[in-house]
């Protein structure tokens, strides 16, 4: 029981040891997110007021079918804000991981990443 | 001596007597007055008595030709008295002349007294000239004095006494220039008994035969025909008057009695005349043929025979200017006619005439009918009457009755009229017209009356026929007895048992027990419309044209009509009808049958500008048409038309009940009573016909049932009450059920004229009151309206492929709201109670906003919106707020939810629910995923964390106390849906002394990634553990705590902070949708 106690011990103080570490975190210019980027058959389409859309052609939605949202880039923290019609939104929080001209790269919080590029 | 002796001795002392009368008489005649004494003394008396030259030849006193008396024959007498232009210079000329002589006055007086005159074989030659000298006047003049016999030893000749003349084998001609008269008689035979008193001759005229000629002004009104005449006549020479006594006289075959006077007035120049006659029985022939030549053109072609008599007067004076008034009465006892320009021999004539004129004055000229008949071969007709006015506008008072077989008759039709008739016609008629009437088609100055019947009648002209088999016209012009002022002009009665009239090849119509009566005004005014009433009764009428057929069962009414004249200032039709079946139908799938109908008629001003009222009564109305049919019992119908030509406006009520509409095999509408009241207005500016006809009215309906193959359970409409105008539709009351569907519907549509304009949206704002609604066999009825096909361009953009089964389409072009007030709702399998709110449909979007209503798991709210772009690409999305919902129900009504956050499986109790959602569906209603957006927040206190093999795997990890049930003081959490990632934010439950935060992933495949933090616990560690797979392949592992601090907001990371914030703005978000209560 000691032994397992002193083991407990050691990891949560080895854990607050390196809790408090963090890597700085990138910033990205939101003027190259303005424009419609493309990855497969998903577009999204950022505007400079931070209003957007997004569709799936391969659901036959087309840009006039965009659903919209709000959006918002600090450093490299993506919100975007998808308006529901009904009332209610949803937000979704990605890291920008590669912003270019051409190229946009982010992550969700699950690891799941999506690159697009700038149509 | 006895008697016997007495005679004998008278007698022979006569006899001696007589011998020697016989003797001396012998003695005289031979001895004493021998021819060669007499002839020289007559030769002398006659040159004193007549003035004119005298041949006589041998003068002898004859006793025994002239027993009892003496005369004196004379051979080869002459008057010899020459005339200018006369046609012979003898006046008389005979072979012999014998003059009875009063032996008395010669014995007495020693006067030569001619008793007796006797002319043989010879001629007398009478003229006058134009100036009135005549041939004839050859004794002297009475003013100058006889020259005295101054040889008393001669004795003297006095021509008077004649008693008795005789003429024999005399040929006599007169000729009268100034009566311009030529007679000229052969062959004369007369024996005058008479006596000449002063200068009145007395006389018993005896024509026995002559030939005889006589001429008027040129004309030969007799010739050569075969004279005889006995007649008592008193002649007084100086008037030149003969008076007939009972005479008789024949003119060839022809018998006649007569008696009166004819007066020569010569001061006046001319012949009175009062003569009455009456003939024997006679051949017409014999009387056609003493008409003058000049007249016998009018007989050319006809062939009369037969006899006939005749009696009559003749009064009056003859001159060249006046005629004597005839009054002639012929009767036509037997007579055949045929007639060249007449096919039809006439037989069985029978006449009885009368002719009354003195041919100048046509006031008192007539020629009346007594009576007249005659037979042709198959018919026969005859007529009475008077036909006046003969000598200027003649003018015929005729009844006539005819039977004619029209067989007969139908070669007199000309050939080019391509008609043919027959049958019998029979009837008498009345006719009253003159002949400038006739010419000038004056019909309302005429007359004519009568009742004809047409038996087996049958007539064909061109190919237009008309068959009765026994019908009776009455018929009277002027009409006497007119029903109304107006009418005065013809009434008809018609009575027919059957008549049939048609086309060959078209149209037919047969009416059975006919009656009609027809009254109308002058049909001849071109200037107006006749005036008409009739009124007609049939026991039935049955029509036909190519397919089409109708027949009416005792359709009887009245039919008016009045033109606008005089006071009546407006013109106008009045119309009743009824009858008590109709049946009609066109080919084979159409037809229309009808009980007990009645129509009114009222129109007005209907040449200018008509009004017009209809009012429709009719019973068990059947219609239909291939396989629709119309079905409706005691259907009443009124109608008012108001400035037909300009705007017209129109007044309509319609009321019936058991109306039965039946469309095809499966679409119907049954309504047990209707009534509609509506003011229609025509708005010829407009071009479309919805908007031309602008109807306000008022609509009642009860027990209504619509069927039709789009719906799948017929709508029941209990009652309707609606007003309505053009735009708007104010429905007071009605109700509607639809299977398992209920609803009062109150409330009012507008914008009505304008939607059809397409100015403006549809609106409506209705109460929607139900007790079970299944809301989504209510979507099926309303799928579609308004939508447009989407054509080819837009579908090969959309790259949508139309599918067999359509979704549901809201409506276009509408605004619906409706206040709903619902107490059980069906969504499928799913009940929904005390339901209100408003639904809106707005132009291709359906809202249900803010509904309140009850489940068996809770009291909800619900905002529902449905928007239809296009049929592949439909919104649907929902906000749903449950107040106190069971999970467990929660779970069962949302059986996604257990899909999202499977742990909720595991608590039990109530809680507060918040779920929003939406997604693009395509047409097989199958979410597209990529348009999946969802919120939700859950709430719950107090509710029991039930044990299962989920839960005691994570409660292991994290060294929980094993209890069958564990409380669970609060939970609180969101988790929002994007496209097929449900992301559960961090969440603290607490239960007992443990405090845990979860957040995790979500996915669509169903499989997670769930952090799990605990956060308190009485263990003096902080474990976190990771539980990620899927169900089937759950992975529980210890990581790092994410959510260590998060009920220390102080010592939160900047992750924490905005994972609430998020959650915040989800709730708030979410709860901006809740109705307060």
């Amino acid at each position: 029981m000691k032994r397992i106690i002193i083991c407990l011990f050691t990891c949560l103080s080895i854990a607050l040891i390196f809790n408090s570490c963090k890597k700085d975190e990138e910033s990205f210019d939101e003027s190259l997110l303005i424009g419609k980027w493309q990855s497969g058959t998903v577009w999204e389409k950022y505007s400079a007021d931070h209003k957007g859309g997004t569709w799936d052609t391969s659901d036959g939605v087309y840009e006039d079918d965009a659903q919209a949202f709000t959006w918002s880039l600090e450093k490299s923290d993506l919100t975007q804000i998808h308006i529901m019609e009904i009332g209610g939104n949803v937000p979704k929080y990605y890291t920008v991981t590669e912003l270019t001209s051409t190229t946009l790269k982010y992550k969700d919080d699950f690891g799941i990443s999506r690159t697009f590029s700038k149509r | 001596m006895s008697k016997r002796k007495v005679f004998k001795r008278i007698g022979i002392a006569f006899a001696i007597l007589l011998f020697l009368l016989v003797i001396a008489i012998s003695i005289a005649i031979w001895f004493v007055f021998t021819p060669e004494r007499l002839t020289p003394y007559v030769r002398k008396q006659a040159a004193q008595y007549i003035t004119c030259k005298s041949e006589i030849g041998e003068v002898e006193l004859t006793f025994f030709s002239t027993f009892p008396r003496f005369g004196l024959k004379v051979s080869r007498f002459a008057l010899i008295n020459p005339m200018v232009n006369a046609q012979s210079d003898t006046l008389v000329s005979t072979e012999q002349l014998i003059g009875v002589v009063d032996v008395g006055a010669w014995w007495k007086r020693d006067e030569l007294v001619i008793c007796d005159l006797r002319l043989i074989n010879g001629s007398i030659n009478a003229y006058v000239d134009s100036l009135g000298h005549t041939n004839f006047d050859i004794t002297p003049p009475d003013t100058v004095p006889v020259k005295p016999d101054t040889s008393s030893s001669e004795s003297s000749i006095r021509l008077i006494d004649i008693k008795n003349v005789e003429l024999n084998n005399i040929s006599l001609s007169y000729i009268d220039k100034t009566q311009k008269m030529l007679a000229d008689i052969k062959d004369l035979a007369v024996n005058l008994n008479g006596k000449l008193v002063s200068d009145t001759l007395d006389m018993n005229l005896n024509v026995n035969d002559c030939i005889m000629s006589f001429s008027y002004d040129g004309e030969d009104y007799l010739k050569n025909v075969s004279i005889k005449l006995k007649s008592p006549a008193k002649v007084i020479l100086s008037k030149m008057l003969v008076v007939f006594g009972d005479s008789e006289a024949s003119i060839n075959d022809i018998t006649l009695a007569f008696k009166g006077a004819v007066e020569n007035d010569a001061t006046k120049n001319r012949i009175n005349t009062n003569i009455t006659y009456k003939s024997n029985t006679f051949p017409i022939q014999s009387a056609l043929a003493l008409i003058p030549p000049s007249y016998q053109s009018y007989l050319k072609g006809v062939e009369l025979t037969g006899t006939a008599s005749s009696d009559g007067k003749i009064t009056g004076f003859y001159s060249d200017s006046v005629m004597p008034l005839m009054d002639l009465h012929i009767i036509m006892h037997e007579g055949n006619l045929k007639y060249e320009g007449f096919p039809l021999p006439l037989s069985n004539m029978k006449g009885d005439f009368v002719f009354y004129s003195d041919l100048t004055n046509d006031a008192i000229t007539y020629f009346r009918i007594n009576s007249f008949s005659a037979n042709t071969p198959q018919s026969s007709f005859g007529t009475k009457g008077i036909v006046n006015h003969l000598f200027s506008d003649i003018y015929c008072d005729l009844t006539s009755n005819a039977n004619l077989k029209l067989a007969e008759f139908a070669p007199m039709i000309p050939a080019d009229l391509k008609m043919k008739i027959k049958g019998n016609v029979s009837g008498q008629v009345r006719t009253a017209f003159s002949m400038s009437q006739i010419e000038k088609m004056l019909l309302d100055r005429m007359r004519f009356s009568g009742t004809m019947t047409l038996s087996n009648f049958d007539v064909l002209y061109d190919s237009i026929y008309m068959k009765t088999d026994y019908s009776t016209v009455d018929f009277s012009m002027p009409n006497a007895n007119a029903s109304n002022k107006i009418s005065k002009f013809l009434s008809s009665n018609i009575n027919s048992k059957s008549l049939e009239a048609g086309t060959i090849d078209g149209y037919r119509a047969f009416m059975k027990n006919a009656i009609v009566k027809l009254e109308t005004s002058d049909i001849m005014d071109t200037t107006k419309l006749p005036d008409v009433a009739c009124t007609f009764s049939l026991d039935s009428l049955a029509a036909s044209m190519d397919t089409m057929k109708v027949a009416l069962f005792k359709p009887s009414g009245n039919f008016t009509m009045f033109s606008a004249k005089g006071l009546n200032r407006q013109d106008r039709i009045l119309l009743a009808y009824s009858n008590d079946r109709m049946e009609a139908s066109m080919g084979k799938s159409m037809s229309v049958k009808m009980n007990k109908t009645k129509l009114n008629a009222d129109v007005t001003n209907f040449m200018t500008n008509p009004i017009i009222k209809v009012d429709y009564a009719g019973n068990n109305l059947a219609m239909s048409m291939d396989t629709n049919t119309i079905k409706m019992d005691d259907a009443q119908l009124s109608a008012a038309i108001a400035d037909y030509d300009t705007k017209p406006k129109i007044k309509f009520a319609y009321a019936g009940s058991n109306l039965d509409m039946q469309m095809g095999q499966s679409n119907s509408v049954r309504v047990s009573k209707i009534k509609m009241n509506s003011d229609i207005a025509n708005d010829p500016t407009q071009k479309d016909i919805f908007l031309q006809w602008v109807v306000k009215g008022f609509l009642d309906m009860e027990k209504g049932v619509i069927t039709a193959s789009m719906l799948n359970e017929p709508i029941e409409i209990p009652s309707i009450k609606m007003d309505f105008d053009p735009q708007v539709f104010n429905i007071k009351e009605s109700k509607v059920t639809i299977d398992k569907s209920d609803f009062s519907l109150s409330g009012t549509l507008s914008n009505i004229q304008s939607f059809i304009k397409k100015d403006s949206l549809l609106r409506g704002s209705f109460n929607f009151v139900s007790n079970q609604t299944d809301v989504l066999k209510l979507m099926n009825l309303t799928s579609g309206i308004g939508n447009e096909v989407s054509d080819s361009t837009t579908q090969a953009k959309t790259n949508e492929t139309p599918s067999a089964s359509s979704p549901y389409m809201v409506p276009k072009g509408i605004d619906i709201t409706l206040r709903t007030n619902i107490k059980k709702a069906l969504f499928g399998t799913e009940i929904a109670k005390d339901i209100t709110g408003e639904v809106r449909v707005k132009d291709g979007i359906l809202v249900l906003d803010d509904l309140v209503f009850t489940t068996p798991a809770t009291k909800m709210q619900l905002t529902l919106m449905y928007r239809t772009p296009r049929k592949n690409h439909i919104y649907a999305g929902f906000d749903y707020h449950m107040l106190d919902v069971e999970v467990e129900s929660l779970i069962k009504m949302f059986p996604m939810v257990d899909s999202i956050m499977p742990m909720l499986r595991s608590f039990k109790g109530k809680g507060e629910f918040h779920f929003a959602a939406e997604t693009y569906l395509d047409s097989m209603y199958n979410p597209k995923k990529s348009t999946i957006r969802g919120a939700s927040s859950i709430k719950g206190h107090n509710l029991v964390l039930m044990d299962g093999e989920t839960f005691s795997k994570i409660a292991k990890t994290l060294m929980f106390n094993k209890k069958a049930e564990n409380k669970v003081d609060s939970i609180s959490a969101e988790f929002t849906i994007f496209k097929q990632e449900i992301d559960i934010y961090p969440f603290m439950v607490v239960m007992d002394k443990y405090k845990v935060v979860i957040a995790g992933r979500h996915n669509m495949d169903m499989s997670f990634d769930y952090n799990i933090s605990l956060l308190e616990s009485p263990l003096p560690l902080r474990i976190c553990v990771e539980a990620k797979g899927t169900m089937d392949d759950l992975k529980v592992k210890p990581i790092k705590c994410k959510y260590r601090d998060l009920n220390r907001p102080t010592s939160r990371m900047l992750l924490q902070n905005k994972q609430l914030e998020l959650r915040r703005m989800i709730r708030e978000s979410l709860l901006k949708n809740v109705k307060k209560e």
